[in-house]
């Protein structure tokens, strides 16, 4: 017994010694939040739709041309909203406590080639807040209340090899684990009733849902090649996968199904002006029936948007995205051509301790929106305190897009410590 | 007789004023071009202190390359935690041949968003990080934005300067006009006063620990106060090194988005 402790100490010793012989980095964030629905929010009005404290810690080690990177995520949710996707988050029976481990990888770095292996995050694209071919990364659709689009992008099992350039970079991933997105199962969490309410029956837990067979067969493959120049950057992409959400059938079994995309996107500066293009082409994708099932359609999405950043710290951001599907809409869950349009601005006063923004976003068909206003102040370099009002109103004939999240619109109190 | 004397006199004086005012563009020149190594890196510290006396601190290191004419660099954010990793690449180029500057190629990288994003390289009009300097006032601002005028003699720390006045050519310039005190013999800055669009005194600042470091004139402490809020922010240089190993590789958008550059 003696002799086994000194051979854990001894191994001990030894692994904290070669720890702390490299560079290490350990940062982190502690955030508590509440946020209660407006009173135009029928049932949900007065009543807490959110109700989370998280602590997001991430240690990182440098040796030479390495990197360790781990992110974890410790979560309280008092709302009992959290639903695991089985694969991203150990979630306990009342849905109040989640362990998630976002990322966890090693990057290396040669002369021209590069490799990350582990659970890693890359985000696609130049749009802001829309998914076009930022579709490497499963979104969790669970937490669209709390977290904001970055945020709620979650890390992929992957191998990832980079051959680099002077100006450009071309980056292989091979997926052999598919990452599905989150749900929100939970029926504590408000965002069950906007997802699955219009149905007689909802999900009850990810054991209803046909996930792909583990096998070597089952993999995603993915390339980006991005150049970064003087008069515009640009990138080219490839993706063979899966859909990471489920299609269901008429009795709500979620099914996944295989999905290829090729897109390209460009930023152009032009003196306070970057304009950003981004568009993706889905072959024979497959879009939810009306009636339950799928079918299969090309669809064509395409971004056009502008950052202006004047002087005065102001930045403006605006963006119109069209989707479109071929064929007729009669059988499908949505239109053939969905379009919408978003502006944010923001602005900081005060040295930079208060900040101001406001987004915007209109579905051109119903003309449904969504609103935040948000006001975040430093009280210290380590604490931020931030209101913000997320507003979501139907369309004058019909829900919209956004229309279906009317009963959660709230006013959130959030405060954070970073370390 | 007189008529020949005035004329002359004329003369004198508008050769005096061009040659006056060529000396002012020569020595704008020379300050801009001061020489700091093939390559540098350095850790400074701001710290910002309100009227009130509160201070923030904010850390950054910036490593420097000169590739050809062109200038790269990338500041790294370590505090306030909240900003630790954010990374700025910036390719600064000379001024266009007809003397209007030329935009730089920059980006930043947002650790939160996980991506690298293009950002307008014409505005560093605009305050660093909720400091009172600008963008342009910690790195080299570009000589096709101002004309240059010597307005004066004067001395500072017992060093013998000109008082050299930069006009901006933008009339919608939040700062319209700049007087920097230039010693004689280094043409480092000594002192500053910077001019709002009334021409009203809107920021000072004033040098300290002026060294020359392996070769290089450095300027150790920096302090800005801005009149109206009485704000005031104290730029420390930690470590400096020139002519420094860097890997050429760290002035790429693939480190930055790569989070290798800390």
């Amino acid at each position: 017994m003696i002799r086994r402790n000194l051979l854990i100490a001894v191994v001990l010793l030894v692994l904290c010694s070669a720890l702390f012989a490299q560079d290490m980095d350990y940062s982190g964030t502690f955030i508590t939040q509440a946020g209660v629905g407006l009173p135009n929010t029928h049932h949900n009005s007065g009543d807490f739709l959110i109700g989370q404290t998280s602590f997001d810690s991430t240690f990182k080690v440098y040796s030479d041309e390495t990197m360790l990177y781990v992110n974890t995520i410790l979560l309280y949710d008092a709302i009992a909203g959290q639903s695991s996707n089985g694969t991203s988050a150990f979630v306990s029976g009342d849905n109040n406590f989640a362990l998630q481990l976002r990322e966890a990888y090693f990057d290396w770095r040669g002369d021209v080639l590069a490799l990350r292996v582990g659970r890693q995050i890359s985000a696609w694209g130049k749009a802001d807040d829309i998914q076009i071919v930022d579709i490497l990364c499963p979104q969790d659709e669970a937490s669209g209340l709390v977290n904001d689009y970055q945020d709620n992008r979650l890390g992929i099992d992957a191998v990832r090899l980079s051959y680099i350039g002077e100006s450009t970079q071309t980056d292989f991933y091979w997926i052999p684990f598919f990452t599905p997105s989150p749900l929100p199962l939970a029926e504590g969490n408000p965002l069950n009733d906007v997802m699955f309410g219009s149905y007689d029956t909802a999900p009850g837990s990810y054991d209803d849902f046909d996930l792909p067979d583990r096998e070597l067969a089952s993999g995603e493959y993915a390339v980006r090649f991005s150049a970064y120049m003087s008069a515009f950057d640009f990138s080219l992409y490839g993706f063979y996968g899966w859909d990471d959400m489920p299609f269901y059938t008429a009795d709500m079994n979620g099914k996944y199904k295989r999905m290829a995309m090729v897109g390209a996107d460009a930023a152009i500066p032009a003196g306070d002006f970057v304009f950003r293009v981004e568009t993706a082409f889905f072959p024979q994708r497959y879009i939810q029936a009306s009636e339950g099932g799928t079918k299969q359609r090309n669809q064509i999405m395409a971004l056009g948007g502008v950052d202006w950043t004047p002087a005065g710290g102001w930045t403006i951001t605006a963006q119109y995205v069209a989707d479109i599907v071929t064929g007729s809409d009669s059988a499908l869950d949505r239109h053939t051509y969905e379009h919408q349009a978003t502006l944010s601005v923001e602005k900081p006063f005060l040295n930079e301790t208060l900040t101001l923004s406001g987004s915007f976003a209109v579905d051109l068909r119903y003309f449904s929106t969504s609103t935040e206003l948000m006001a975040e102040y430093k009280l210290t370099d380590s604490i931020t305190i931030s209101l913000a009002g997320d507003f979501y109103f139907a369309g004058p004939d019909k829900d919209g897009d956004y229309g279906s999240w009317k009963d959660v619109s709230c006013i959130i109190l959030k405060g954070k410590y970073s370390f | 007789m007189r008529k020949i004397s005035l004329l002359c006199a004329g003369f004198i004086l508008v050769l005096g004023t061009a040659l006056y005012a060529q000396d002012a563009n020569e020595i704008a020149k020379k300050v801009h071009d001061l020489p700091d190594g093939k390559t540098s890196y350095s850790e400074v510290t701001l710290t910002l202190l309100d009227k009130n006396g509160k201070s923030r601190v904010r850390e950054v290191a910036t490593y420097n390359m000169k590739d050809g004419t062109t200038d790269k660099s990338i500041t790294v954010f370590r505090s306030p935690k909240d900003v630790a990793g954010v990374s700025y690449l910036s390719f600064d180029y000379p001024d266009n041949p007809d003397g209007s500057p030329k935009d730089s190629d920059s980006w930043l990288y947002l650790p939160a968003m996980k991506k690298v994003r293009r950002v307008s390289g014409s505005s560093k009009d605009d305050d660093f990080q909720g400091t009172d300097f600008t963008y342009d006032d910690i790195g080299d601002r570009a000589l096709g934005k101002d004309t240059f005028a010597i307005i004066g003699d004067d001395t500072v720390d017992g060093r013998s300067c000109w008082k050299l006045e930069y006009t901006a050519k933008d009339k919608n310039a939040k700062i319209s006009r700049r007087v920097l005190w230039i010693d004689k013999e280094t043409y480092v800055t000594y002192k500053g006063e910077y001019f709002d669009k009334q021409n009203k005194l809107f920021k000072t600042m004033v040098c300290e620990d002026i060294r020359e470091q392996d070769g290089y004139w450095t300027t150790g402490k920096m302090t800005m106060t801005t009149i109206p809020t009485n704000h005031t922010t104290v730029y420390e240089v930690k470590e400096i090194k020139y002519d420094t190993d860097i890997n050429p590789s760290f002035f790429t958008v693939s480190a930055l988005e790569r989070g290798q550059v800390k």
